[in-house]
């Protein structure tokens, strides 16, 4: 009797599953990956593609609230969108970022308010996502804790604040790092309302988008940025930043042009 | 007559759960370094299930006058190990306990010392546990664990005392910092033995949660001028000789300058974290991880002086 009711239970289930999840299954075994999936990529194909899209993220992390993560998309020509999401955080799209005329790739740190699945996917110009990820072991409350400067009040001060500095990389475009001071609170915090940087582009000193990117809750307090602009993009004049948050408020700032070389490490 | 069985019953499995309490999980066995004066050396590993979070070097001077404790471990239940394991060496009760800093390795074996003699630290460390005492015991289980069951944190009394004498034993107190924002060294004059806290790491890669370098440094040198003859680091066996505070200085002096040209040079965390560790430094235990830790607190930190202000506010 109890075994037959096992295996009746076992069929529905796995009809029920083969009913949901049309697509490959989750190389991560995220308990929550259909979900995510139909929320960042709706209807689109979706294939998992960990040879294209290289994921750099720590396995392991002691602060959730700081977890860095870097992107880099190679041979599958023009990307269109990348998109950085962490499935069990309560909203979980971290980022979408247009390189327009940067390079493929993209590093920053993300808020992660459990053990989760952190994926990166590209959107190619056939119109197909490709994902990657990796496990990411943290502490919990990543995203439903106050952030430091929320705790001190020091944001008060500090908002709008730009610090940014541009690189040469050898034989090609400029690398421009960011960081502007801001709380990027989640909305998941008692009494702490949402209040995030949601938009961001990076012009050229003569006027010319050349990469655009919609922040959003998992972006980690004061977002430090790393870009790599193609050739086409670069310019000896620099370039200017500007942003905007969920209240309204926006800034801008000219950053210089770029006067040294990138380290020698540097292989984003 | 069932009744008063499974009552018998009851009563012989809660004594064997006592029994079972009261066995060693810890398996603290002193060394002695010099007349009197006694260290337990902890695992040179991460915090984990294992190790029970014991990674740490404690250590007790016996006097005339009584026994003073240096540090207490990680749980209650390594402060009460350690209480007992003191007891087999001498039967003179416990008269001041001395915690070095704030990291929850070294203070939350402390309320197995309540009630017999004084916890004391120096004001930051203090500070430090009355207000955050409580999630770094939280952090602290969740790394390691149900050994952890039952350890609460005690809040130790602001002691600034340059000197004293306990029982014939010339104690000298150094209130220093840099590894944190109060670090105590004790000094026993009388045997020469000086136990440095996180200051000093010997042979294990070290760990800067909370660290100023250049205050570090400076009290490095304080340490190097104190006339020790055996010197107990916080982590790592105990050394021979005098080099390990160079040990120490060699690598907090790479880190820094290493991860400062680093983000000068318009590197990513993410890349940074693939530099890598010289080969003078790789027998250090466990520097490949530590260097990660290191490399996540720090870098942060640099960034927010080492890019410029472009804009907004100043």
């Amino acid at each position: 009797m109890r075994t037959r009711s096992l295996c009746l239970l076992t069929v529905v289930g796995l009809l029920a599953g083969t009913s949901l999840s049309a697509g490959e299954p989750d190389p991560l075994g995220s308990v929550n990956w259909e979900g995510v999936r139909d929320y960042a990529f709706g209807t689109a194909p979706v294939v998992f593609d960990d040879k294209h899209v290289i994921l750099d993220v720590p396995r392991k992390v002691e602060d959730g609230g700081q977890v860095p993560v870097a992107v880099r998309v190679i041979g599958l020509g023009d990307v269109r969108e990348i998109v950085v999401l962490a499935d069990l955080n309560p909203a979980p799209r971290a980022v979408t970022f247009h390189p327009l005329l940067a390079e493929p790739r993209l590093a920053m740190r993300i808020k992660v308010n459990e053990a989760t699945a952190v994926r990166a996917a590209a959107l190619t110009s056939d119109g197909v996502w490709h994902v990657s990820g990796a496990n990411v072991d943290a502490p919990g409350g990543g995203c439903t804790t106050a952030s430091a400067s929320q705790s001190a009040q020091s944001w008060k001060t500090q908002l709008n604040r730009v610090q940014a500095q541009v690189w040469h990389r050898i034989d090609n475009g400029d690398r421009l790092r960011l960081r502007i001071i801001h709380p990027m609170n989640t909305g998941f915090v008692t009494n702490i309302p949402a209040f995030f940087i949601d938009h961001l582009v990076v012009k050229t000193a003569e006027g010319r988008i050349v990469a655009e990117m919609a922040p959003a809750e998992p972006m980690a307090e004061n977002p430090t940025i790393t870009v790599d602009l193609t050739k086409a993009g670069s310019s000896a004049q620099g370039y200017v930043v500007e942003w905007s948050d969920t209240d309204g408020n926006q800034g801008s700032a000219k950053i210089a042009p770029a006067r040294q070389t990138l380290a020698a490490e540097g292989r984003l | 007559m069932r009744l008063a069985a499974s009552l018998l019953a009851v009563v012989l499995m809660l004594t064997a759960s006592v029994c079972a309490a009261a066995e060693s999980t810890y398996h603290l066995h002193p060394q002695a370094v010099a007349k009197d004066t006694y260290v337990f050396i902890g695992d040179t590993n991460f915090f984990n299930p294992a190790n029970g979070g014991n990674i740490v070097n404690t250590g007790f001077i016996v006097t005339d006058a009584g026994v003073v404790v240096i540090d207490t471990g990680p749980s209650l239940r390594y402060g009460q190990e350690m209480r007992r394991a003191i007891a087999e060496v001498t039967d003179r009760k416990v008269v001041k306990v001395v915690i070095t800093h704030s990291h929850p390795d070294h203070f939350l074996g402390s309320q197995a010392f309540v009630g017999e003699a004084p916890v004391v630290s120096g004001a930051a460390t203090v500070a430090m546990i009355r207000d955050h005492g409580q999630e770094l015991a939280g952090n602290l289980y969740t790394l390691v664990g149900d050994v952890m069951r039952g350890t609460e944190p005690v809040v130790p009394e602001v002691f600034d005392t340059p000197a004293e004498t306990i029982g014939g034993h010339d104690l000298h107190y150094y209130f220093l910092s840099g590894h944190t924002d109060s670090d105590v060294a004790v000094f026993d004059r009388t045997t020469g033995v000086l136990f440095t806290g996180d200051l000093v790491f010997f042979r294990r890669a070290l760990t800067v949660p909370n660290a100023n370098i250049p205050r570090w440094l400076d009290s490095l040198k304080v340490i190097e001028g104190i006339p020790y003859r055996h010197l107990v680091p916080g982590h790592g066996p105990v050394p021979s000789g005098r080099q390990a505070p160079a040990e120490t200085r060699a690598y907090l002096l790479w880190i820094d300058k290493t991860l400062r040209a680093a983000v000068a040079g318009g590197l990513d965390i993410t890349e940074i974290y693939r530099i890598k560790i010289p080969e003078r430094f790789r027998s250090l235990a466990i520097v490949g991880e530590e260097f990660q830790r290191s490399v996540g607190q720090m870098v942060p930190r640099i960034e927010s002086t080492a890019l410029p202000v472009v804009g907004g506010a100043p």
